[in-house]
Formats: C-alpha cells, sequence, structure tokens
C-alpha cells in the first residue's frame, strides 16, 4: 500500500473489518435462501419423527460395525447387500428423504459459493475451515 | 439490496462475489497473491519442485533415474529452506487462518458451519 504508515494501519483494519461485514452478509443471505429454509424446515420435521431418527441410528451402528469388520477381514458382500437395502428402505422415509434432499441442495449451493471463494482467492476455504488431519 | 428472487442462489452468489472483492482488497490476500506470484515465477522453486516430482511418478511406474535418493533429499531440504516458499506457505497459512475467521463470522450468522458442510470432508465419512 503506498500510503503513509498511519494511514496504512486504518486502511487495513478496514480492510479486514469490510471483509467481516461481507462475510456476515454472505451469512444472511445465505440464511434467507429457499435452500436454507427448506433445509431448516426439513430437518424439523425429521427431528420430530422418533421412529425414522431411530431407524437411522440403527444403520448407522450397523454401517460403522461392517466398516470396523470390513478393515479386519475383508467386506462381507452378502452384508454389504444388506446394509444397502435398509438405506433404500429408511432414505425412503418421507421424513428423511425429504430432509436428505433439502441437506443435498443446501450443500450443493454452499458449495457453489465456497469453490467460486476458493477459486478466487487460491486457498481452498473447505480444507482450510476443517479441522486439521479430518478423517478422510 | 433486498431485491426478492425466487430462491435467493442469486443473492448468494452476489454476495459471494461482493465478499471475494473485500477479500482481496485485504493485507493478507494481497501478500498471498504477491507471495504466490514470486512462487511460480522462481525457476530455482520450480526446477526444484520438477525434480520432486519426477522423482515421485518414477516411483509410482518403476522407471529408473540418474537422480539418487541423496539429490532428492537436497532438493526437498532447499525447497524447504527457499525463501519464496517459505514466504508463500506463509502468507497461505495467514490466508488460511483468516478465512476460518470468516468462516466463523458466516456460520455464526448462519447456525451451521458452512465450511466443514461444504468441504472436503462433508459428512461423508
Amino acid at each position: 500500500m503506498s500510503v503513509s504508515n498511519r494511514q496504512g494501519v486504518i486502511e487495513v483494519d478496514e480492510g479486514v473489518a469490510a471483509a467481516m461485514e461481507a462475510a456476515r452478509s454472505l451469512g444472511r443471505a445465505l440464511g434467507e435462501s429457499s435452500a436454507f429454509k427448506r433445509f431448516e424446515a426439513t430437518y424439523e420435521v425429521f427431528q420430530a419423527d422418533e421412529a425414522a431418527r431411530r431407524k437411522l441410528r440403527d444403520y448407522q451402528s450397523r454401517q460403522q460395525e461392517l466398516r470396523m469388520a470390513a478393515m479386519w477381514s475383508g467386506a462381507d458382500r452378502r452384508e454389504q447387500e444388506k446394509l444397502e437395502r435398509e438405506w433404500r428402505s429408511i432414505s425412503s422415509l418421507p421424513s428423511l428423504s425429504g430432509y436428505l434432499r433439502a441437506q443435498e441442495d443446501l450443500t450443493a449451493l454452499l458449495r457453489e459459493a465456497v469453490g467460486k471463494i476458493s477459486e478466487e482467492i487460491g486457498v481452498d476455504f473447505g480444507a482450510a475451515c476443517s479441522p486439521s488431519g479430518g478423517c478422510c | 439490496m433486498e431485491k426478492t428472487n425466487l430462491d435467493g442462489r442469486e443473492r448468494v452468489l452476489r454476495c459471494t462475489d461482493e465478499f471475494i472483492e473485500a477479500m482481496k482488497a485485504t493485507p493478507a490476500v494481497r501478500r498471498f497473491a504477491e507471495a504466490k506470484r514470486q512462487f511460480e515465477a522462481d525457476q530455482e522453486v520450480q526446477s526444484l519442485i520438477g525434480t520432486l516430482q519426477r522423482f515421485q511418478r518414477a516411483q509410482q511406474t518403476g522407471e529408473v533415474l540418474s537422480t539418487g535418493l541423496q539429490d532428492v533429499r537436497g532438493a526437498q531440504a532447499r525447497l524447504r529452506d527457499h525463501r519464496v516458499v517459505q514466504e508463500f506457505l506463509a502468507a497461505r497459512d495467514a490466508v488460511g487462518a483468516f478465512l476460518q475467521e470468516t468462516n466463523q463470522a458466516i456460520s455464526e450468522v448462519l447456525g451451521l458451519d458452512v465450511g466443514q458442510t461444504a468441504g472436503p470432508a462433508g459428512g461423508a465419512c
């Protein structure tokens, strides 16, 4: 910056403050998007559906068990297929399928925004914001 | 600013562009852009990277190179100690930390971690 030191400092602070304000505006725009509103609404419907939540929990622990088993002794094709059938059955439950679809739409919108940011800034936004040493 | 449109996507993308422009005006992003330019333009750095990449490729394909392990270690060390590389990495870390801060600001407004939801881990595992 080709300004005097004193002004430089002010400009620096303003630049950062403006970026933070732009971040909050982006947050508000996302919050008011129909993708986000649908996500919130379907999440509540899913949360209220006790039976569907229990089925998803069971499925997830079963999936975890199979993953562990596969690490030790290789994947059991038949068990895998059974799990896939289970998934098809629970993911077609109305409360869960609505939530999953909304989550997908919201994730697509977030990825579009985040992808733009990463590309223009030259640093991967998602990677920078994931906990270091992420699970994958 | 409150131009209504059907699903708000346009507005999200417009705000994303505004956010990017604001980020580009910050010292951290300017410093990184300059560091990246120097990193890409530095012939010594690029040649060291080329040496390492050729070695990696050869390891995968089983090809025999005249470059020995000693040369590779030397290239790694020179790259690690290179002023341009160090500045590039430091500037990139600083932008990463700044992006984390902005992610926190976005996520606080939204009540959902944007970086994590859209990030590489994406909740898929």
